[in-house]
Formats: C-alpha cells, sequence, structure tokens
C-alpha cells in the first residue's frame, strides 16, 4: 500500500461543508442543508454524516444522496482503541452503510463513544487518554478500520474539560498519525476547548505538529462558561465562533497544504443564521492553500 | 480481553463524571480508592493533576444517564418514585457498588440498574416490595430486548428431541401474585397520563411470568405461565435431557400419557427448543 502522503493525492476536494446526524434536521430551528445546497452550493461542498450503524441515514441524508451530493462517514459509535469494539456485526452494517453513502473516507472522534458495549445508556464522548502507550492503541485500531472498509480514516481530536496523560493533544495525536500512516480532521474549536482547559497558549503544540497531515478541519461555535471560578469553552456549535477558535482556522489553514474539506458545524442554528458565518469562513480561508484551490474549483464548475 | 492501563483509566473517568463524591474521594486518597483498580500512583498522577472543579462542568450528566435507562424501567421507577416522592432516590444508582463494577467489567447499565433497584425495593427502601417485583419483571424485559435471535436447531422427525432448553429468547420470573397486573396497569397509566396511586402488592402467593418477543419489531409480550409449565421451563433453563423433564411432569402431577404432548405443546409454544 502507498504510504499517506501518497495516498492524500487521491482524496478529493470536497471544499466548505456541512454537517449533519440521524434526526437532527427534524428538529425545529435547525439548518436545512437541502435548501443550503440549493441557495448556497459554494457552502454545501459535501455532507459529513454522523452516523451510528443502530440508527443509520434520515430522510434528509437520503436525499442528499439521491440528489448526488458528495459526503464523508463520521463515525458515532467506535471505540479506536478498543479492539472488542470491532465485532462482526459492527464491521457489517458499517460496510452496509459505506455502500448506501459512498463517502469519501471514514472520520471521527478518536475518543470513547461508549463504556462497555454499545448501548443507548453507555452513550458519552470522552477524549483519550493522551499517553505513548494509547496513542499506539489508537493507531492500531485506525489502520485495522480502514483495512476492513479499504476507506482512508482519519482521527478527531475529540472534545472534553479534563484530558488525562503526560502529552500534548497535538503530541499525541502526531504520534497516532504517524504509526498509522494517517491524516487528521483538526477540529478548531475542541483544540481551543484544550488548551484552555489545560492552561496552554493557544498555538502550543502546533509548531511541531506536520500540518500536512490535516486533510480536514472542523469549526463550530461556542461559549465560555464559568462554575466554581472555572472558566472553560463550551462546544454549542452555535453561531458565535470564539476568537481562539478563528485564530487556530487560520494558522492551521495557512499550512495546512493537504486539507480537503472543512465543515462548519452549525446544525442546530436555522440557515439565514449561519450564512454570514458560512461567508466568514470562507473570507478567512481565502489565502490559504485550501482557498485557493477553493476559488478555482468553483470558478471550474459554473 | 484484559483492560490497558487508558481503558481502566477512562472507566475511572466515567465513574467521576457520575460520582462526584467517588471523585473527591480519590483526590482525598487516591491509593485507598482505587486499590485493586490496576492502576498505579503514575496513573492516579494523571487524574490528580486535573482541576477537580473539570470534572463538574456538566452536572446534569447522571440525570440525563438516568433518563436514559428510565425508560426501560418506566413502571419500576414510577413506584419507586411514588413512594420517595421524586427520583432523587434512584440517582443514588450512579454512587451504587452495581454502578461502579458494570463500568469497570464492562457490564450492561440498565441491567445493573434493575439488580440495584430490586436489591432496594427488597431492602425496604424506595417503594418496597411492589418496586423490586416491577423490576425484576423490567430487567428481564432488558435482557429479552438485547437478546441475539439463536440458531434454531433442527427437531427429529419423530418424538422429541434427545435435550431440551427453555427458549433463550424467553425469559421466565417468579414473582408476587398481581404483579403482572399492576405492570399493565402503571404502563397503561403512564401512557395515558392518569393519575398514579402508590401500588400495593398484599398477596402472599406467587406467579410466574414469561417475557418474550412481541409481534411487532422491539415490541415485548409478558403473560402468566402455569406453575407446572414455569417449573419445567425453570428446570430446562440451561438444558436438560428430555427424560428428566418427564420425570419432573410426573412428579408435579401429569399424568404419564400427557406428559409428552405437554412438553410438544412447550415446543410449539416456543418455551422450550431442542437442545
Amino acid at each position: 500500500m502507498d504510504g499517506f502522503s501518497e495516498r492524500v493525492k487521491k482524496l478529493p476536494h470536497l471544499g466548505i461543508g456541512v454537517s449533519t446526524e440521524y434526526g437532527a434536521a427534524d428538529s425545529s430551528g435547525s439548518l436545512d442543508y437541502l435548501r443550503l445546497r440549493e441557495e448556497a452550493p459554494q457552502f454545501a461542498g459535501f455532507l459529513e454524516i454522523g452516523l451510528e450503524t443502530t440508527k443509520g441515514l434520515d430522510r434528509y441524508a437520503r436525499r442528499w444522496l439521491e440528489l448526488g451530493g458528495p459526503s464523508t462517514y463520521h463515525f458515532l459509535d467506535i471505540n479506536l482503541d478498543e479492539s472488542e469494539d470491532f465485532d462482526p456485526a459492527w464491521l457489517e452494517a458499517c460496510r452496509s452503510l459505506i455502500e448506501e453513502c459512498r463517502p469519501a473516507w471514514l472520520c471521527g472522534d478518536a475518543g470513547l463513544w461508549h463504556f462497555g458495549e454499545r448501548d443507548p445508556a453507555h452513550m458519552l464522548l470522552l477524549p483519550p487518554v493522551l499517553t505513548d502507550d494509547s496513542a499506539s492503541e489508537m493507531a492500531e485500531g485506525i489502520v485495522r478500520l480502514r483495512d476492513e472498509t479499504g476507506l482512508e480514516v482519519l482521527p478527531e481530536n475529540p472534545p472534553g474539560q479534563a484530558y488525562l496523560g503526560d502529552l500534548h493533544l497535538m503530541d499525541f495525536f502526531a504520534r497516532v498519525c504517524e504509526r498509522a500512516d494517517t491524516g487528521l480532521l483538526l477540529d478548531c474549536a475542541h483544540l481551543a476547548i484544550y488548551q484552555v482547559a489545560c492552561g496552554h497558549e493557544l498555538l502550543a503544540g502546533l509548531g511541531d505538529f506536520p500540518l500536512e497531515r490535516v486533510v480536514e478541519m472542523h469549526v463550530a461555535g461556542g461559549a465560555l462558561k464559568a462554575q466554581d471560578g472555572l472558566t472553560w469553552m463550551d462546544d454549542t456549535h452555535g453561531t458565535e465562533v470564539l476568537p481562539e477558535t478563528w485564530a487556530l482556522v487560520e494558522r492551521v489553514a495557512s499550512e495546512a497544504v493537504e486539507l480537503r474539506a472543512v465543515v462548519l458545524e452549525c446544525e442546530r442554528n436555522l440557515l439565514e443564521d449561519c450564512l454570514p458565518l458560512y461567508r466568514d469562513l470562507a473570507e478567512r480561508l481565502e489565502g490559504s492553500p485550501f482557498g485557493r484551490r477553493r476559488a478555482v474549483s468553483l470558478e471550474a464548475s459554473r | 480481553m484484559s483492560a490497558t492501563r487508558s481503558q481502566i483509566l477512562q472507566r475511572v473517568v466515567v465513574r467521576m463524571l457520575h460520582d462526584p463524591n467517588f471523585a473527591s474521594r480519590i483526590y482525598d486518597d487516591p491509593a485507598r480508592v482505587l486499590q485493586g483498580s490496576g492502576l498505579g500512583p503514575a496513573d492516579w498522577e494523571h487524574i490528580l493533576r486535573i482541576d477537580p472543579r473539570a470534572w463538574t462542568t456538566d452536572p446534569e450528566r447522571p440525570s440525563r444517564v438516568f433518563e436514559a435507562i428510565r425508560r426501560e424501567y418506566p413502571a419500576a421507577c414510577a413506584s419507586a418514585e411514588l413512594a420517595s416522592g421524586g427520583r432523587r432516590g434512584m440517582l443514588r444508582f450512579f454512587a451504587s457498588v452495581e454502578f461502579h463494577s458494570c463500568v469497570m467489567d464492562r457490564g450492561l447499565l440498565a441491567g445493573a440498574f434493575g439488580d440495584w433497584l430490586r436489591a432496594e425495593g427488597e431492602q425496604g427502601r424506595l417503594g418496597a416490595k411492589p418496586t423490586a417485583s416491577l423490576a425484576r419483571l423490567e430487567r428481564a424485559c432488558v435482557d429479552v430486548r438485547r437478546v441475539t435471535r439463536p440458531p434454531v436447531l433442527a427437531r427429529p422427525q419423530d418424538g422429541l428431541p434427545e435435550r431440551l432448553a427453555a427458549h433463550p429468547e424467553r425469559r421466565l420470573v417468579e414473582l408476587p401474585e398481581g404483579t403482572l397486573g399492576l405492570y399493565q396497569e402503571l404502563l397503561a397509566r403512564l401512557a395515558a397520563g392518569t393519575r398514579l396511586s402508590r401500588p400495593r402488592l398484599r398477596s402472599r402467593e406467587r406467579e410466574w411470568i414469561v417475557v418474550e418477543p412481541g409481534a411487532e419489531p422491539g415490541s415485548l409480550r409478558a403473560s402468566l405461565l402455569p406453575e407446572g409449565l414455569a417449573r419445567l421451563m425453570a428446570e430446562a433453563e440451561r438444558g436438560v435431557r428430555c427424560t428428566r423433564l418427564r420425570e419432573t411432569a410426573l412428579t408435579i402431577g401429569a399424568e404419564q400419557a400427557e406428559v409428552d404432548e405437554i412438553l410438544e405443546g412447550m415446543l410449539a409454544d416456543g418455551l422450550l427448543c431442542p437442545a
């Protein structure tokens, strides 16, 4: 098999996109991404579908796919570092969803999606333990999932308020990416949350991270909250993107030469409220390698 | 498969996020609290470096998890709530041995909750006997919902199979008389949104209830079983020779001529299957 640096060249450039998960579009006040595709297709380059194998696709995601919209498969139910989680039934259901969606790649938070077996009351999302051993275990799971599905598997840095371990988050993911020889889905809002929670400088850890591994980026609104004197950042997915997140977006985009997809995670907001944010994001990315490639691609599609 | 250190650490984190007192106790005396967990001082240090306030940024987490579990125990939780004036008593589950063991051992949380609530009821708390009985019945429902359809073994062309077992998709529970009626009444009232009164179970007699998958996908059916059939099904729980079941049928009063007909009927009704 080719190495990541060769394989990444074969991945499509998806542009700026939108995310969803089962039933999300049914909630009042949520983003109508089918309308976004019609009215502002430049921000609907792809749909990132959050998938649990027990739920599958909802009717909106099916419609998107029927219309020929590109997609990525964001898993919500696999603990990559637990070999027990790769059970035959899950793998079969995962492959079946891949068959339906034909996603460009798989991605998802590399953390604890559920404790014990998959069961409704076991669902949560915790970040990985940031140690060298844990990075190896995570990398093993990524390679296994890639082998099982034949698709690239991009781990995402998960959110959290308590990160255990002696490695910086970016050091941890640098080791994961190197050992699994894979790319990264960097969630800039999650990274800002991490830096604040751990008392790090905003750009700490980025200097040593191989940003050419960043294939996808997430941008989302957040809010500063305080409790018992502790200030922390909440991952609200609202329409207010915090300055820390924007700073990370611009810094990463400026050097991420293989960045192929950017999701603005605003699925809980009305289209009219999201559009200014989409425009803001596109402007901030304009001068980056991603923005230049996107401009060419949009020009070609006119 | 044995858990790695990082997996054990994450399980401890899950417990800390659901049980703030447990989290506090770790900061006070990690060696004592984490004794036997498989973690050592270097692992505790990872936890102790975290600002303790970070564990409480989502104080509603136990409540949300409880609501997810409650969907499988509507009747038992209603009984406990009526007896104790609210759901606070049931949130003590997250401080229980059942909860903590379940997380560490990769158990089933819905199952652990049912076992805990039953024990609470049996000790006279949270609605006592009715809650304990309903928790047992709904615990059986939890199991049946999660049974993977087993492969069906072929039956011999004529006569009974050499070995029989209780059907793996069925659960038999022995409970105080009136439990099934109470369960059905509570479910009906909850569905209709009508007022509930504190349930009672006064009879000293017993009844046997079989829980099985219903006709609709995802649905369940609970029904009474005569004592004789229940005893045969209980005896066959882990698989038994057919000759042994015939003997049992005779000891509980069946006529020699009807024994095979009874067992054939239990096979036809899906209470037993070839083993």
